[in-house]
């Protein structure tokens, strides 16, 4: 459990820079809307699987 | 709503530790368990409903920045030197602060009012969770003219199980959804980041100058099909700075700050503002600019006005990330708000089941909820809960800093042995009864009326206090 959590961790902070990043990269014009939005998605759903291994924990 | 960083100090300062005696020196926290709290307390569903409203009513992008700014400091200013040094110097909750000078009956007046303010605020919740259920099925609320018209059959379908959900999770106990909550308070706070930056893609607006066009294209839109409307600078001030007064005039967060350490910790409500009642708001408003920027006939209902959906707002920009965040936004500050009513209608109840009173508060939300202009009337409702609730700390300031001055006693009913302090209740409603009168009989905008009762309440106290607690022990 405990090595789950030190891998949940970083993977939980990481996975907020899906939330972060891509619609900055639609901003730029880099990507389009539709990858944009799923990787809103990915980010959200490795969000809350991750983060709840780890803040109950705590 | 709140920690992810110092948990347990945050579930002793909200878990109910302390209710009937100051917090003693050993459970008081440093300032980062306030930070904490307060970054995630004011990110919520609220802020999906309110930040477009600002557009609607026709608020200027640059008022808007300014105006949130300077409200929020006076919000945080209050909350330091108004809040932090009578929770510090008593430490106790506002109920036990408010039954030693009004008295444990009076009390019970105050908590039923703030459970059935509570109940419409949960209501405006369901009713933003239900906006987001109901785009997946294609299903929008209209919001009709009327404060206690329906909307489609549809939409209240969708609202009474959404609400009968919260509920029957409230009446089980809130500890999950809270644990819940904070686990989602960061990401949601990016995901506000999130809709401001895609809609300002949307708009294809790369410059302040070139928003600030689109701006008020559509603020000149939306005055077209809904009628004239005006947010100035002064007002929107007003609003943000008082939008929580029930939080820092009405001193409830004295309950939160007699656990404070240092007076630092007064700060902390800062982080909550800024997040909450100035990027949320604004990427929130952004939503809707986008929107009409974009296919203005989406925002339009079958009237032909202009309606801010936030689940549908949300959708157009984040996609089923925006359902997702807008459902969690409003479930979590539902939850907790029906829960917090339900407890204090409970104490009308003392032999019933534990869960009736949370069942009821879950009830009334659902039933507002149920009604959409409600929620559409958000940025008044928040005045008028200020309005109605702050004068009481007018009260506990007057007790606090002038009654052993001027001659009366402190703590009053505790010191009188009373259950009713009918001067509380007369210092209580005699400017709050006038100014709902303004508010809804004359359709004067809720947060001006804030701090005249509050002023009123306070001279009443010291003139009522003088007349009927003098305390002629005192020299």
């Amino acid at each position: 459990m405990k090595n789950l959590t030190a891998i949940a961790k970083p993977v939980s902070w990481a996975s907020l820079l899906l939330i972060v990043v891509p619609p900055i990269l639609y901003f730029t014009g880099a990507i389009g809307s539709p990858l944009m939005t799923q990787l809103l998605l990915a980010g959200t759903f490795i969000w809350f699987v991750s983060a709840s291994m780890w803040m109950k924990s705590e | 709503m709140t920690v992810h960083t110092d948990e347990e100090a945050v579930e002793e300062i909200v878990g109910g530790e302390y209710e009937r005696e100051p917090v003693p020196a050993k459970a008081q926290k440093g300032p980062k368990a306030f930070w904490g709290m307060y970054a995630g307390e004011h990110a919520a569903g609220t802020e999906f409903m309110i930040g477009p409203l600002f557009l609607a009513a026709g608020a200027s992008l640059k008022d808007l920045t300014i105006g949130l700014l300077l409200g929020n400091i006076l919000a945080v200013l209050t909350w330091r030197y108004l809040v932090v040094p009578i929770a510090m110097n008593r430490r106790l909750t506002l109920y036990n602060q408010l039954e030693k000078i009004a008295g444990g009956n009076m009390v019970k007046i105050y908590n039923i009012t703030n459970g059935i303010l509570f109940c419409f605020l949960a209501g405006a919740m369901i009713t933003v969770s239900a906006s987001a259920v109901g785009v997946p099925f294609n299903v929008n609320f209209e919001v009709p003219e009327a404060t206690f018209g329906l909307s489609g059959a549809g939409f209240t379908t969708i609202v009474a199980i959404v609400g009968i959900v919260i509920a029957a999770v409230a009446a089980a106990g809130y500890n999950t959804v809270a644990r819940f909550a904070n686990i989602a308070a960061p990401w949601m706070i990016l995901v506000f980041v999130a809709c401001g930056v895609v809609s300002l893609a949307q708009m294809d607006a790369h410059s302040f100058s070139a928003l600030n066009a689109i701006w008020n294209d559509g603020v000149s839109f939306v005055q077209t099909k809904n009628g004239a409307a005006d947010f100035g600078l002064g007002k929107i001030i007003i609003f943000s700075w008082l939008c929580n007064a029930a939080m820092h005039l009405g001193m409830a967060d004295l309950s939160i700050f007699r656990f404070a350490k240092t007076k630092s910790a007064g700060w902390a409500p800062s982080v909550g503002m800024f997040l909450g009642h100035y990027m949320a708001w604004i990427c929130a408003a952004l939503l809707l600019a986008a929107l009409i920027a974009t296919n203005p006939d989406a925002t339009l209902d079958a009237q032909g006005k202009v309606q801010a959906n936030p689940g549908f707002l949300a959708w157009n920009a984040l996609g089923w990330t925006g359902i997702i965040v807008v459902v969690i936004a409003g479930w979590t500050t539902a939850n907790p708000t029906i829960y917090r009513a339900g407890l204090a209608f409970q104490s009308l109840f003392k032999n019933a089941p534990r869960a009736t009173g949370v069942i009821i508060a879950g009830a009334i939300a659902t039933i507002a909820g149920a009604f959409p202009n409600l929620s559409a009337q958000l940025l008044g409702f928040v005045g008028t809960y200020g309005m109605i609730l702050g004068p009481m700390g007018a009260i506990i300031f007057v007790n606090h800093y002038f009654a052993k001055r001027l001659g009366f006693h402190t703590d009053a009913a505790d010191a009188t042995g009373s259950k009713f302090n009918m001067a509380v209740l007369l210092a209580w409603l005699i400017p709050v009864v006038p100014g709902l009168y303004m508010i809804l009989g004359k359709g004067i905008f809720a947060a001006y009326l804030v701090i005249p009762a509050w002023i009123a309440s306070a001279l009443l106290y010291v003139i009522l206090g003088k007349m009927m607690f003098a305390n002629k022990t005192q020299a």
